[in-house]
């Protein structure tokens, strides 16, 4: 799976060479011009992609060819209850601190929801790895 | 790596709930069609308008309509269907039991569904929905411009759409990096799945451009200030088409993908040229973040020069990719089956949009045919000639393995034919309009243009594709009411999906054929044909003369 990170490598280094491509450009002045957003933007996407890709190796390496048990869970009503509390914050930005706060309380819930099951897997984790 | 279920809830709960990455894609492929007929209806009502060049709604009306249209097709359709797509058949195709964060995917769903509802609940409002087009360009979208709510729920709506869609890219491309059964290569993966990869790349890495632009402009909205002086607008637009332009190739990839495992099946032949395929992705994928402002040609605030290259660029990833479908094709033992026929549709109408693209890449032509109908006939030509054919094909291949059940050919031989007139009748005459000089977004035009009769085509168009859309729900319900079992493998596929019963159970296999290449299927076959073979002659060499 190592070698999964060559594709965001890759990636990120072919769109820091179309960055570099934007260079012969600058000797143009005026709107036609390179602006510092076009290159930023680019930029910034090639260089997230690298990193994304160097964090990929170093995750890979430390799993090694190691692969565990994983625990397929049917269902997760809590993520349902986070993403609709999170939607009806997001939309309180707009309609009142009222909708907000009531967002915020579903989505508190949702998130308690979340760890609960989180430690259940846990559990289910151990308990298959029980004699 | 072994895999332990757990007991599920009751039905109704499942619906809402479910983290099996087959069910959260079928979930969002339902909501994204759902969406898709909706944005079609507005489009009747917006052609009707055009054909009778008045007298059916109102200015206004008409604005909001073009609006929520486009953000209908692109945000809640097109994108989220090929991403579902990916969701539901990159697992199976890499030999995964399960996709990367199943609880993520299902909050995907959520994020389309709730943006989508958020966004079409701007007709509710007392100012209607919003009515600054799908890019929301500043100072239209402004508190000044575009007061109410409507804007304002079509802002949070879009952002919780794309973060959605983000989610999902982020779900498949891990799967696809990191869960591959033992045996599957990089190299192994099916054109599918590559392409699918290549999308994601693009969502994860430029849809981030959009949300930080919405937000912006909500902070504009409000505060003011924050896009208002120096190139501050201009900027909003840097950053929408830094996510606009890549967002094309977004509903591009997914479905030439899939014509590519259509063309390869129904050719009985191994996908040719794959390893240039995948390297054409890769690059085409890369050009095309590069691209982005020749939408901004006609403004002079952009390198013209630079975007004017990049974006001719483009014709040579193209030219390989299309190369390599035309190179399966080439003496294939073909089967005109519905998924097939669409396929070729996709080949034959995507090409069509293609080479359009190449004289709106050129600053000179595009200075003369910015803003008018040929640049709506082209990106229709690549979106819905193109991409939406090669989802239907998509759709005709894999239903089966989807239901168990085969969808009605000959109906969906027929939907082809309607969907292939009305699309041509419908958007061919606005390269004409467009080179005529009929701008887009006008909901009236003056009688002594002449441009009617051309309107009153295209309109006969979209109600023949609408009564295609029609035929297909029909043939979806007739096809799951009076069922056709399908069988595992109906077509004679070569990728891992087809290694597994229809629909697939919850850890998608119960064992994996061995895989020594991007076809495992065909591979198996070809080697059951050659023992067959050899053994015959075997026989004949034994055999008394």
């Amino acid at each position: 799976m190592r070698r999964a990170a060559i594709v965001l490598l890759a990636w990120g280094a072919w769109l820091g060479v179309m960055t570099a491509a934007q260079a012969p450009f600058r000797s143009i002045k005026g709107p036609f011009g390179v602006h510092w957003i076009e290159a930023a933007m680019l930029g910034g996407a090639a260089a997230t992609c690298v990193l994304a890709g160097l964090v990929l190796w170093a995750l890979d390496a430390r799993a090694g060819e190691r692969e565990s048990a994983r625990v397929l869970a049917t269902d997760s009503l809590a993520t349902t209850t986070l993403v609709a509390g999170l939607a009806l914050a997001l939309l309180g930005a707009g309609f009142g601190l009222w909708l907000i706060l009531i967002g915020a309380s579903v989505a508190a819930l949702g998130a308690g929801g979340l760890a609960r099951e989180t430690r259940a897997r846990r559990r289910g984790h151990r308990g298959e790895g029980a004699p | 790596m072994s895999t332990l279920t757990v007991p599920a809830r009751a039905a109704p709960l499942r619906a809402l709930a479910s983290t099996d990455h087959k069910r959260v894609a079928i979930g969002a492929g339902a909501v994204a069609f759902a969406f898709f007929v909706a944005g079609g209806v507005l489009s009747l009502i917006m052609r009707s308008q055009l054909a009778a060049d008045g007298g059916v709604i109102s200015q206004d009306s008409y604005n909001q309509l073009f609006t929520m249209h486009g953000s209908t097709m692109v945000y809640l359709f097109v994108v989220p269907v090929g991403l579902a797509i990916g969701l539901y058949f990159v697992p199976l195709q890499v030999g995964a039991a399960e996709v990367a964060g199943p609880r993520v995917a299902l909050a995907g769903l959520w994020l389309l569904v709730f943006g989508g509802l958020s966004m079409w609940a701007g007709f509710l409002t007392s100012g209607g929905a919003a009515a600054a087009s799908w890019w929301g360009f500043d100072p239209l979208s402004d508190s000044l411009h575009s007061p109410g709510s409507g804007m304002e729920l079509w802002i949070f709506g879009v952002v919780m759409a794309t973060a959605g869609q983000m989610l999902w890219a982020g779900c498949v491309l891990v799967t696809a990096l990191r869960r591959r059964a033992p045996q599957m290569t990089l190299l192994r993966m099916p054109v599918f799945t590559w392409s699918m990869l290549a999308t994601c790349l693009l969502v994860v890495f430029a849809f981030p451009a959009l949300i930080v632009a919405l937000a912006l402009l909500w902070a504009q909205r409000h505060f003011g200030g924050v896009l208002g002086g120096g190139l501050g607008a201009v900027d909003y637009q840097q950053l929408f088409w830094f996510y606009g332009h890549p967002v094309v190739y977004v509903m591009f990839f997914p479905f030439i993908g899939m014509v590519g495992e259509i063309v390869a099946t129904f050719s009985g032949r191994r996908f040719f040229g794959h390893h240039a395929f995948i390297l054409a992705l890769l690059a085409f994928a890369g050009l095309s973040m590069t691209v982005w402002a020749h939408h901004m040609f006609t403004m002079g605030q952009a390198t013209n020069k630079y975007f004017a290259l990049t974006s001719t660029a483009l014709v040579v990833p193209a030219g390989i990719e299309y190369l390599d479908l035309l190179g399966t094709l080439w003496r294939g033992r073909l089967r005109f089956s519905a998924a097939f026929l669409f396929a070729l549709g996709f080949i034959v109408q995507f090409l069509v949009g293609g080479l359009t693209g190449i004289i709106l890449a050129s600053p000179p032509l595009d200075y003369g045919l910015n803003m008018s109908y040929f640049v709506v006939a082209h990106f229709h030509y690549t979106i819905f000639a193109g991409s939406a054919f090669g989802l239907f094909g998509g759709i005709y291949y894999w239903f089966p393995k989807l239901t168990g059940a085969l969808l009605r050919e000959r109906l969906g031989k027929l939907q082809f034919l309607l969907m292939a007139i009305g699309t041509n009748l419908t958007f061919f005459p606005m390269f004409v309009l467009g080179a005529e000089g009929m701008t887009r977004r006008i909901a009236l035009y003056p009688t002594s243009t002449g441009w009617q009769p051309l309107n009153v085509l295209a309109t006969f168009g979209a109600l023949v594709i609408a009564l295609s859309v029609l035929l297909f729900l029909i043939n979806v319900w007739v096809s799951l009411r009076s069922r056709e079992p399908a069988g595992d493998d109906p077509w004679q596929g070569q990728t891992l999906e087809w290694a597994t019963s229809s629909p697939p159970p919850r850890h998608n296999f119960d064992a994996l054929p061995p895989i020594r290449s991007f076809a495992p299927l065909l591979d198996a076959r070809e080697a059951a044909q050659e023992a067959t073979a050899r053994a015959r002659g075997d026989v004949a060499e034994g055999a008394p003369a």
